[in-house]
C-alpha cells in the first residue's frame, strides 16, 4: 500500500509541474495584455512600455515563467495590479466562500444520491426507482442559472424566506450565512446529486446480480446486510470518483451560481480578473483550481486502496 | 417418519401466458438425515434453478409453486420468510462459481466469522477463532494464515473450500451443493466430496448434490434423481440406477462415462442432440427426440413418472427393465 500511494503521490506531482505550465501559457496567451487593460485603451506608449517592463511582460515566455515559478516557492502569489492587493489576500477571502459553497454542494449531493441511488436499485423497476430516475434526469437537465433564479423569484421575491443575494461570513454570523448558502447550495447540490444517484444506482444494479450477494443471502444475512455491506463496498468504487470529478467541476465550474446568488467567491474573482488580464490573479486561481483537481484524484487513488484489497495488496496495477 | 426434506409438486415458472417458460416441473424429492442424494442432468436441465428455489434464491421473476417441507413444516410461503430463518443455519448452500462467490472485499476468515456471529451470536474474538477452526477442518492448510488472505489471494481449489467452510460453520441439517467440483481439479474434487462424505457421517447432515458427472454420483450418493429438460425422467436408489439404468436418457449418461477399455480405442458413446429450449418442448415424452430406441407411440403423450420396481420410479413409455450392469 506504501509503494502504491508514494507511486500515485510522484505522479500526482508530476500531474501538479504540467498544469502549473498549462496554466502559465494559457493565461500568457490570452488574446490582449496585461499592460494594454491597464493601461487603457488610450494608454500612452510611455506608460504601456513602463507597465511592460515593470511586470517583466517584456522577457521570454520561458524566464517569465521561471520567476513565476520562483516566487511561488517562495510564498509569493504576486500582487494583482488591478488592485494593488496581494493576491494570496483575495484568494483568503475568495476560497472560503466557494469552499463552503462546494463542500455544502456535495455533502447535500452525498445525502441525497446516495441513498436515492440504493434505494431505486433496490427496488428497481418499482414506483421510487422511477421516480428517483425522474428527479435526477430533472436536476441533470435543468441549467443552473434558470434553476437559481427561479428558486430566487420563488423564495425570495414571493415568500421571503431566503434572501436573494449577499454573504455574510460563515464566522460572524453562521445564521445568516446559512441562510445565504441554501439556494446556491439546492442549486448546485441537486446536480450532484442526479449524477451520483445515478452512479449509484448503476453500481448496486451490477453489484447486486453478483454472485458473492447471493452467497452473502444463503447465509442467511439480513437484506440490510447483504446491501448495507457486501454489496455497497464493491458498488461505492464509481460513486467516489465520480464525486472527486464532480469536486474539481465544482470548484472551477461554481462561476454561473456565484454570479446568480452574487457570492463573492473565486467564480466572480476569475472572471474579474479574465476581463482585466490580471495574470498573477488568473494565474493563482487556475493553480489553485489545478491543485485541488490533483489532490482530490490523490485522495480518490487513497480511498479506493482502502475499498479494495486487490490495490491495496498488490502494490497498484491502476 | 417424517423426513428432513420433502418436496412435492415443485415447479417453477418465468413469465406468464403463452410465453411462460416452466423451468421446473413436478418435481418430487426428499432427503433424509446422513441421505446423499443427487441431482443429476446437463447444463440447462434445472437442477441448479431447483437448489435456488429450495433456498428461495431465484430471481423476483421466478414464480413457485408446490410444497417444501422441512422437518414437516412447510417452509414454500409467498413471501419466503419462512426460509429467511433457516438460511445458513439449519440448510446451507455451496455455489458452483467459487471464483466469484466469495467477497473480494473482505478477507477469507471475515467472511467465515460473520456467517458463525449471526447465527451463533458467538463475539467476534471467539468467531474468528472457530473460522479457522473451519479452514482446518475443510483441509486448507496454514489456517492461521489463510484467515487473513482476501479472495483474490486463493486457488479456486482453496476458495471452493473456504465456500464449504461458510456453509458448515453453523452445523446445517441440510447442506445444497450446486456442482461444488465441476470448477476444480481432479484432486481437489476428491477431497471436497470427502469432506462432504465425512459429514454426513459423522454429523449425520443430509446433503443434495447437484451434478452432471455420473462417476461422482457413484461413490457417494444414496439416492439418484434424474432430471432432463425440467422435469424428472428417473429416480432410484443408487445402486439400481447404476445397476438397471430404465430411462433411455440415464443410460445414454450412464455410457458417457469415460472409463477404461483394456486398451481397445474407442470413440466414447454420446446422447445425439441437445437439451431443447424449455420454451419448445415436443409433444409427447420429451426426450423422444434424442431418443435410441423411440416408438411411434412415445410422442403421443407425455410419460409418467411411474414405479418399475421397489423405490425406481422411471418416466418412459418403453423402460429397460432387463438387467444390464454397467461397470464403472
Amino acid at each position: 500500500m506504501k509503494r502504491y500511494l508514494l507511486r500515485r503521490a510522484g505522479a500526482s506531482l508530476i500531474t501538479l509541474i504540467a498544469a502549473s505550465m498549462v496554466v502559465f501559457i494559457g493565461v500568457r496567451s490570452l488574446p490582449g495584455n496585461m499592460a494594454v487593460a491597464l493601461s487603457g485603451e488610450n494608454g500612452s506608449a510611455a506608460a504601456l512600455a513602463a507597465i511592460t517592463k515593470e511586470f517583466g511582460l517584456d522577457k521570454p515566455l520561458v524566464i517569465q515563467y521561471v520567476d513565476w515559478v520562483g516566487q511561488l516557492l517562495r510564498g509569493h502569489l504576486g500582487v494583482s495590479p488591478q488592485t494593488g492587493l496581494t493576491v494570496s489576500s483575495e484568494l483568503a477571502q475568495r476560497v472560503p466562500v466557494t469552499l463552503e459553497l462546494t463542500v455544502l454542494s456535495i455533502l447535500l449531493g452525498i445525502v441525497i444520491g446516495i441513498p436515492a441511488g440504493i434505494g431505486a436499485a433496490v427496488r428497481r423497476g418499482k414506483a421510487l426507482d422511477y421516480a428517483s430516475n425522474a428527479v435526477a434526469l430533472f436536476g441533470l437537465s435543468v441549467p443552473s442559472f434558470w434553476f437559481g433564479i427561479l428558486l430566487i423569484l420563488l423564495f425570495s421575491v414571493k415568500f421571503h424566506i431566503f434572501p436573494s443575494s449577499g454573504y455574510v461570513s460563515l464566522f460572524s454570523n453562521p445564521v445568516e450565512n446559512l441562510k445565504d448558502m441554501v439556494m446556491p447550495v439546492v442549486v448546485l447540490g441537486s446536480g450532484v446529486a442526479a449524477i451520483l444517484m445515478r452512479q449509484m444506482r448503476a453500481g448496486m444494479l451490477e453489484t447486486l446480480r453478483s454472485d458473492y450477494v447471493r452467497t452473502a443471502r444463503a447465509k442467511g444475512l439480513s437484506e440490510k446486510v447483504v446491501i448495507g455491506k457486501h454489496a455497497l463496498r464493491n458498488s461505492i468504487t464509481a460513486v467516489v470518483t465520480v464525486l472527486g470529478l464532480q469536486f474539481g467541476v465544482l470548484l472551477s465550474g461554481v462561476a454561473v451560481t456565484e454570479q446568480v446568488f452574487l457570492l463573492p467567491g473565486l467564480g466572480r474573482l476569475t472572471i474579474d480578473a479574465v476581463f482585466q488580464r490580471d495574470y498573477p490573479t488568473l494565474e493563482a486561481v487556475a493553480l489553485l483550481v489545478a491543485t485541488s483537481y490533483i489532490v482530490i484524484n490523490f485522495l480518490v487513488d487513497v480511498v479506493y486502496s482502502v475499498l479494495n484489497p486487490r490495490i491495496r495488496l498488490a502494490g497498484g496495477s491502476a | 417418519m417424517t423426513s428432513l426434506l420433502e418436496v412435492e409438486g415443485l415447479c417453477v415458472t418465468f413469465g406468464s401466458g403463452a410465453g411462460a417458460v416452466r423451468a421446473v416441473r413436478d418435481l418430487d424429492l426428499s432427503v433424509e438425515s446422513g441421505e446423499i442424494v443427487a441431482l443429476v442432468g446437463e447444463s440447462g436441465c434445472g437442477k441448479s434453478l431447483t437448489a435456488l428455489t429450495l433456498m428461495r434464491l431465484t430471481p423476483p421473476s421466478a414464480r413457485v409453486q408446490g410444497s417444501v417441507k422441512y422437518r414437516g413444516d412447510q417452509i414454500l410461503d409467498d413471501k419466503g420468510l419462512k426460509i429467511k430463518a433457516l438460511r445458513g443455519k439449519e440448510i446451507a448452500m455451496v455455489f458452483q462459481e467459487p471464483m466469484t462467490s466469495l467477497n473480494p472485499s473482505y478477507t477469507v476468515g471475515d467472511q467465515i466469522a460473520e456467517s458463525i456471529r449471526l447465527h451463533l451470536k458467538l463475539p467476534r474474538k471467539q468467531a474468528a477463532k472457530q473460522a479457522i477452526e473451519l479452514l482446518r477442518r475443510v483441509r486448507i492448510a496454514a489456517p492461521e494464515q489463510r484467515a487473513k488472505a482476501y479472495p483474490h489471494q486463493l486457488s479456486g481449489g482453496m476458495r471452493q473450500r473456504v465456500m464449504m467452510a461458510i456453509a458448515l460453520s453453523c452445523d446445517p441439517k441440510l447442506l445444497i451443493l450446486d456442482e461444488p467440483t465441476t470448477a476444480l481439479d481432479v484432486t481437489t474434487q476428491a477431497q471436497v466430496l470427502e469432506i462432504v462424505d465425512e459429514l454426513r457421517k459423522e454429523a449425520n447432515t443430509g446433503v443434495i448434490l447437484i451434478t452432471h458427472d455420473l462417476g461422482v454420483v457413484a461413490d457417494l450418493a444414496d439416492k439418484v434423481v434424474i432430471m432432463y429438460a425440467g422435469s424428472t425422467v428417473e429416480k432410484a436408489p443408487v445402486e439400481s440406477i447404476y445397476s438397471r439404468p430404465s430411462h433411455p436418457y440415464t443410460r445414454g449418461l450412464l455410457a458417457a462415462i469415460p472409463r477404461r477399455t483394456d486398451g481397445v480405442r474407442k470413440r466414447l458413446d454420446e446422447i445425439p442432440g441437445t437439451v431443447p429450449i424449455v420454451r419448445e418442448l415436443p409433444s409427447g415424452c420429451i426426450f423422444a427426440d434424442r431418443c435410441s430406441c423411440v416408438e411411434v407411440d412415445c410422442r403421443g403423450a407425455v410419460p409418467k413418472l411411474e414405479m418399475i420396481e421397489d423405490e425406481h420410479y422411471c418416466a418412459c413409455w418403453h423402460p429397460q427393465i432387463e438387467v444390464e450392469t454397467v461397470s464403472l
